[in-house]
């Protein structure tokens, strides 16, 4: 008798574990409204704040850009939760912000992620591991946002690959609080350039400027992304996105929003002003101006 | 015998703790600290930064 009630209890053990894995999945709606025809492998095609402090964040960000959020709760069983927000800028899916406070590291790793499209996100982390990056987190399913996997380059710079499900979105003219570039800053262009080469079919391209050279990675003579030489001494390699803004008005009301304005606006080579902002978990992005005289 | 029960039994509940928590789903939990400023972060504390982005930023933007 004894031993059948162990044997129960051992299979009800197991089906407890078995349900419970099962149940903790991921549920993200796709970064488009509707779905799109389209996929640009290479793209930055999303940005994720992870953030330690979200209610702050929430009002840093929506003071500042007039953002809207739609809260999507987030369950990992064991009565673990987290909080996911989609942003909004005028109507328009631009990103999400997670709430890490509630994941268990007690670590500060409050940053901007930027996600890049990828045709087969497995393929393409083979891709990072063989160009000499990192696999942060293996390709993860996230229902209909499709799959994720969080890599880093071979300098350490920290990114995502999404392989979308229902496509990307589509690559329209940039509104004031939008993102609209990303770069990543470097301890070795060249050295980035051939990792992320390796990813996606990039071509190399560079403007020459006063103050010395630009280069990025295009598609389809189209440039995706910036690759920077330490412009910033205190940082390890990162990505780094830009929003775009009318003006640098806004960095008045940087700190009395719960940030700080780290590097003030100077102009660039190419045009229009730059600024780095830190929001209220310390997480930078670059604000920037620019017009079609540019 | 009672104590190899408690020893068994033990060991299950640490296995299926063991066993959920692998299967932990979230994304972003393995990025590590960030580089960026902000109070736990590297550079510990919002403060300004040396350095200079003009020569980058976008190339050809929309």
């Amino acid at each position: 008798m004894r031993s059948h009630i162990h044997k129960i209890f051992l299979a009800g053990a197991s089906a407890l574990l078995v349900s419970a894995c099962a149940t903790l999945s991921i549920d993200l709606p796709a970064i488009t409204d509707a779905p799109a025809q389209q996929k640009v492998a290479g793209r930055v095609i999303w940005h994720d704040l992870l953030t330690n402090d979200i209610d702050a964040s929430q009002a840093f960000y929506g003071e500042l850009f007039g953002w809207d959020f739609e809260e999507i709760p987030l369950s990992f069983g064991l009565g673990r939760s987290s909080k996911y927000l989609l942003i909004r800028n005028q109507g328009r899916l631009i990103g999400g912000m997670i709430d890490t406070s509630r994941l268990g590291d007690e670590a500060n790793n409050s940053q901007w992620i930027s996600v890049m499209s990828v045709n087969d996100v497995d393929a393409a982390v083979k891709a990072v591991a063989a160009a000499g990056g990192q696999i942060k987190t293996p390709p993860t399913g996230l229902n209909e946002r499709g799959r994720i996997a969080v890599v880093a380059d071979s300098s350490g710079a920290v990114f995502a690959l999404l392989e979308t499900l229902y496509g990307d979105p589509e690559g329209l003219a940039a509104r004031p609080g939008d993102f609209f570039w990303d770069e990543v800053w470097t301890d070795d262009i060249g050295k980035a350039a051939d990792f992320y080469t390796a990813l996606a079919p990039f071509e190399r391209v560079s403007r020459e400027t006063s103050d010395g050279g630009y280069q990025a990675l295009a598609i389809s003579d189209e440039p995706m992304f910036g690759l920077l030489q330490d412009p910033i001494p205190e940082l390890e390699p990162t990505w780094a996105p830009y929003i775009k803004v009318v003006d640098m008005r806004v960095l008045e009301r940087v700190a009395a929003a719960g940030g700080v304005v780290a590097l003030p606006a100077e102009n660039r080579s190419l045009g229009g002003e730059v600024a780095l902002i830190l929001g209220p978990s310390g997480a930078g992005v670059v604000l920037q101006t620019w017009s079609e005289e540019n | 015998m009672r104590w190899v029960k408690i020893l068994l039994r033990s060991v299950l509940i640490l296995t299926v703790a063991m066993s959920l928590s692998s299967c932990d789903p979230q994304v972003y939990g393995s990025v590590g600290v960030s580089s960026w400023g902000g109070s736990g972060g590297h550079y510990g504390g919002n403060s300004r930064m040396r350095g200079s982005i003009s020569v980058g930023g976008c190339m050809t933007c929309r």
